[in-house]
């Protein structure tokens, strides 16, 4: 392979960028770790919304089985679970962790709560990506709605009243700075792989099957399979997200936190939308950019900061609905590698991208 | 007073309106004012129901979801079907809010609509099986 060099350098400043990020910025550490999570929600919601054309409105749902996955398993190793959030009574004991207890049940619940969203996601997979069009978008908003209100009403996880995360012990100080890095690792990953699963068959399948699925069937392609797959690894990914979410929050609540379908689960569709729609770095800037004008109106708007999000929303979808990287497509389809013969279109402006989505 | 109304359209609108295709403008308000009807009626049951709950910003996701489901099972278009669907899901919900605790009641409803997708698709993959 042949890469040329300053791709390969960009990464390098983009890897060490990441790395020293902390270190520039110390007082945001959990909303720079935020960003790496929006990085991977983004992502993850593209490779199903953008790239197969799925809108999927529910992969809240995987975030939500993951954090409470990842905070079950480390609580349970140590506590008794039910004990731990009251369902068995016994409010007055202290429940502390120490150091090889904390530091094992993360690395042990990260790994859990993947592999529990990933089976969610083959369970339901089967049943739900057979749909088409507005059918799958209601049916995966009320899964994650539904498993909101269940997680809101299972006594054992603590109901309503929500799931603390495990007290990092005192020994190990500041753990902002740890759940950066796990966070900034876990959006490398998950770029990685859904950069190598498009550039081989996979993903020229998923795009068959954006672009024309009954002809994609028709061709031998095993539509709902590929659907499934790229959902479960989708989901496997948004599960450790899921728990390192919960972690970072330090509170797990059933509805504003785990399956947070008014706050995380549109905004993994915006994030896609407004860096552009089945592009790879698209997702990576517009979580970027979402997560900084979050902060910004949470910072300067307080009070009306929904309001402003809700607006910019709505702004991005009706008058901006290709994205940042589509928008950049039209304008300069050379340097995305689409060739156009000029002098055989005729016309020096008219780019093919253009004139496809007209 | 909403089944006629409901009916209305179907009666009011020319025929040659529902089935061939309309000049764009006439189209335009066709929709306009069906959706006007949609929110007129949409309104009033809302007032409905703030006299009978509380009331809160979130209240109306759960009814969007359970209108969907009304419709869905009841099949597009189908009115008297509607009115059925709907007095069941009303029932059913009640009930499972009884027998699974009232914890439970929105959980169930949101279940339900993904049960009836699912069945329904199931029914639609049955169909294309047989059609092979």
């Amino acid at each position: 392979m042949n890469v040329p060099i300053q791709k390969i350098a960009g990464y390098a400043a983009l890897v060490l960028l990441g790395i020293a990020l902390p270190y520039l910025l110390p007082a945001y550490h959990s909303q720079l770790a935020e960003l790496w999570l929006f990085v991977v929600f983004a992502l993850t919601w593209d490779l199903i919304g953008g790239q197969a054309g799925y809108n999927s409105f529910g992969n809240v749902l995987f975030v939500g089985v993951g954090t409470y996955a990842c905070a079950v398993t480390q609580i349970g190793l140590v506590y008794n679970v039910a004990k731990y959030t009251g369902a068995e009574g016994g409010h007055a004991t202290i429940f502390t962790f120490d150091v090889p207890q904390y530091l094992g049940g993360l690395a042990l619940g990260l790994p859990v709560a993947g592999l529990a969203a990933g089976l969610v996601a083959l369970f339901f997979g089967r049943m739900v990506l057979g749909m088409r069009g507005h059918y799958f978008a209601i049916c995966t908003l009320g899964l994650g709605v539904a498993a909101g209100q269940i997680a809101a009403g299972w006594q054992w996880i603590g109901a309503g009243d929500g799931l603390s995360s495990p007290n990092a012990p005192v020994k190990l100080g500041d753990l902002s700075e740890l759940m950066y890095y796990l966070a900034f690792i876990l959006a490398i990953i998950t770029f990685v792989t859904i950069r190598w699963l498009l550039s081989t068959r996979f993903g020229l399948a998923l795009n068959a099957i954006r672009d024309d699925e009954d002809k994609a069937e028709a061709m031998g392609l095993p539509t709902t399979w590929i659907k499934v797959t790229a959902w479960c690894i989708a989901a496997v990914l948004l599960g450790i997200s899921g728990g390192l979410l919960g972690n970072l929050k330090r509170f797990i609540d059933p509805i504003d936190v785990a399956f947070a379908g008014e706050t995380y689960g549109v905004w993994m569709v915006l994030m896609a939308i407004l860096g552009g729609k089945g592009t790879i770095w698209g997702p990576v800037i517009g979580a970027a950019i979402f997560q900084i004008l979050k902060e910004v109106f949470w910072i300067y708007l307080f009070g009306w900061q929904r309001v402003a999000l809700g607006l910019m929303i709505v702004v991005i979808v009706v008058f901006f609905p290709q994205g940042i990287l589509g928008w950049m497509r039209e304008k300069f389809p050379e340097r995305f590698g689409h060739r156009i013969d000029r002098a055989r279109a005729g016309e020096p402006d008219a780019a093919p991208a253009r004139g496809a989505a007209e | 007073l909403s089944w006629p109304a409901a009916w209305w359209p179907s009666c009011a609108i020319p025929g040659w309106a529902r089935r061939s295709a309309p000049p764009r403008r006439t189209r335009a308000r066709l929709y306009a004012f069906t959706f006007g009807l949609n929110a007129a009626i949409c309104g009033a049951a809302g007032a409905l129901v703030a006299m009978a709950y509380t009331i809160h910003p979130y209240i109306g996701l759960p009814y969007t979801i359970r209108a969907f489901m009304i419709v869905i099972v009841a099949g597009l278009g189908n009115i008297f079907g509607v009115v059925i669907a709907a007095l069941g899901l009303g029932a059913a919900e009640n009930l499972a809010g009884f027998i699974l605790g009232s914890e439970f009641q929105l959980a169930f409803t949101f279940s339900l609509l993904v049960v009836v997708l699912v069945w329904r698709n199931a029914r639609l993959g049955a169909k294309r099986q047989y059609l092979k």
